[in-house]
């Protein structure tokens, strides 16, 4: 659900190359990304989706900078994910066998002084061929960039739940440093992230487990430069995520594994 | 169900299920200005009161909002040469949001104003002063009111100002052929086909343009039916679908060039149905009148 935290690694490969949102052909206040990405299995914060078939998420979001201060930026971000399965499951009658997953969400972002950055996400996730029902969520989120590069994310389920029936809230904290590479013509980071369930985010048979999964990857973007500079920036990732789930989540996914690693290949564009 | 698919311009050519040519009037919608670069972003949305696609009701009480969001990709540019002159490559996404019976009820209650959902993918190719175009579309319903309707449609529209000047008609025919489902509910995948002129006046020293969309709606085969074997009682199926004329104005919006072009819309169509299932989808209604207002974003 939502390209931010799916396996915790697609939002890594959004980041971890050096393709810029804003480049020469665009100097005004709005951006576009946009990009797909295929995955060896599609995992929503440790909670399984699919695990066979190809699986494909492409997605696009604009983005406005609404303030561009010295000490300040305040900018407004909306898009659409999509996860694309080819194993159909059975959804209500006349469906897009393919669509499993659609995503809405639209936020504001605040940078400040040293490097600190804030934001706050509304998201609703969608299930066009009616794998499950809706779920809204409020997030919000710090990060700081340095050189470990770390957040923190809270979630809020306003309605519907990711996992149990409870609507619930999830805490999710990480890091992702990246390798010192100035003159390198590629990007490489290690995201590692602990996701975590404050209230009946993970609540098999109705019983909170605080602790979901623990996640390491590494993930390489390499620029691709043939592209002329008036298409944008465009980028290749990939990159490796291996999952540790906790009994809660071992209980929600409804396998005893402890462990998943997942293959994630991806095409970016910043505009 | 969603509009028929663009015919040339930045974004969609429906508002309300009625045809608006905003994007082909606007002054402002072209790529803004700070934006030389070969990606350009239409967004936007619009309000009405009702929404009809291709004639067949969908809503026709509450709010109805429709925001939409289109990404183009100029893959070629010779817009100062002959012949081909342009390729453009176009994908989006477009919504309608309802507050009546059609957003309101049903299983999926956590998204029952969602009534519609549509992604889009195609090609323009621009040659001369004609633009032709091939578009795929998967109709969705987020709320469940209605099965995936899938649908290529293939668009010519023709810019004859070079021609006829303040007159231009700006003609243009669309073909869609339903791949998978039906915008009618029916039991056949149906082929439809649009016919429409636009002829354009720029008023208030020329800030406002007023266009006066005219649209004719045919089935080609099993577009408009009810489902019911041909020729058992109770069978409707209807050769023509609908007559619709109006008046649609823009006008641009003030605001910084570094945030695009920005504009709003506005107008009123009448639409003329005949036939029984048309009328009867329409809940006997012959005369359909539909107003709707938007702002869009051009960059």
């Amino acid at each position: 659900m939502r390209r931010a935290a799916a396996a915790t690694l697609a939002a890594a490969l959004l980041t971890a190359g050096p393709a810029a949102a804003q480049d020469a052909p665009n100097t005004g206040a709005i951006s576009v990304g946009a990009g797909i990405d295929f995955g060896t299995a599609y995992y929503f914060r440790g909670i399984v989706q699919e695990t066979g078939g190809f699986i494909a998420q492409p997605y696009l979001e604009a983005g406005m900078t609404l303030h561009d201060g010295d000490s300040a930026s305040v900018s407004l971000t909306a898009g659409t994910w999509s996860s694309l399965h080819s194993r159909d499951d059975a959804g209500f009658a006349g469906a897009p066998g393919i669509f499993y997953e659609t995503d809405f969400y639209a936020g504001l972002g605040f940078g400040f002084a040293e490097g600190w950055g804030a934001d706050v996400t509304y998201t609703a996730y969608m299930s066009p061929r009616g794998s499950w029902g809706t779920v809204k969520e409020l997030a919000v989120g710090v990060s700081h960039d340095d050189v470990i590069a770390p957040y923190v994310t809270l979630a809020f389920e306003l309605a519907g739940s990711a996992a149990g029936a409870e609507s619930g809230t999830y805490l999710e904290l990480g890091i992702e440093p990246a390798l010192p590479l100035d003159d390198a013509p590629v990007g490489v980071s290690f995201p590692v992230a602990i996701g975590l369930s404050p209230s009946d985010y993970y609540d098999p048979g109705g019983v909170n487990e605080a602790f979901g999964f623990f996640s390491v990857g590494a993930v390489l973007g390499v620029p691709i430069t043939g592209i002329p500079e008036s298409y944008g920036s465009w980028e290749f990732t990939a990159g490796v995520n291996l999952l540790f789930f906790g009994d809660g989540l071992k209980a929600v996914n409804g396998s005893s594994d402890g462990f998943e690693p997942i293959g994630l290949f991806g095409v970016s564009l910043g505009y | 169900m969603m509009a028929s698919a663009r015919t040339g311009g930045a974004r969609r050519l429906c508002a309300a299920g009625v045809f608006v040519l905003a994007g082909a009037l606007a002054p402002g919608a072209a790529q803004a200005q700070v934006n030389d670069g070969r990606i350009s972003l239409t967004t936007g949305i619009d309000l009405s009161h009702a929404y009809l696609f291709r004639g067949i009701k969908q809503e026709r009480q509450g709010v109805v909002a429709q925001p939409y969001g289109q990404l183009d990709v100029n893959l070629y540019d010779n817009s100062a040469g002959v012949g081909l002159t342009g390729v453009t490559l176009t994908l989006g996404q477009w919504n309608s949001l309802h507050s009546g019976p059609t957003g309101s009820g049903g299983a999926m209650h956590h998204v029952r104003p969602w009534y519609e959902s549509d992604f889009y993918t195609g090609a323009t190719l621009s040659i001369d002063n004609w633009d032709a175009g091939v578009t795929w579309t998967a109709y969705t319903s987020p709320n469940h009111a209605f099965g995936t309707t899938q649908e290529v449609a293939f668009s010519v529209q023709m810019d004859d100002t070079g021609v006829l000047g303040d007159l231009a008609l700006h003609p243009r025919a669309l073909l869609a052929i339903e791949t998978a489902g039906g915008a009618d509910g029916g039991a056949n995948e149906g082929i439809y086909l649009e016919l429409g002129v636009e002829p354009q006046l720029g008023v208030v020293a020329d800030r406002v343009t007023l266009g006066i969309p005219l649209t004719l709606g045919f089935s080609l085969s099993d577009y408009y039916e009810n489902g019911v074997p041909e020729g058992a009682p109770g069978s409707l199926r209807d050769g023509f679908g609908f007559l619709a004329v109006g008046v649609a104005a823009a006008a641009p919006v003030p605001i910084p060039e570094s945030y695009g072009a920005w504009e709003i819309t506005g107008g009123v169509h009448f639409l003329a149905l005949a036939g029984g299932y048309v009328e009867a989808v329409n809940d006997g209604d012959q005369l359909q009148v539909v107003g709707s207002f938007g702002i869009s974003i051009g960059y």
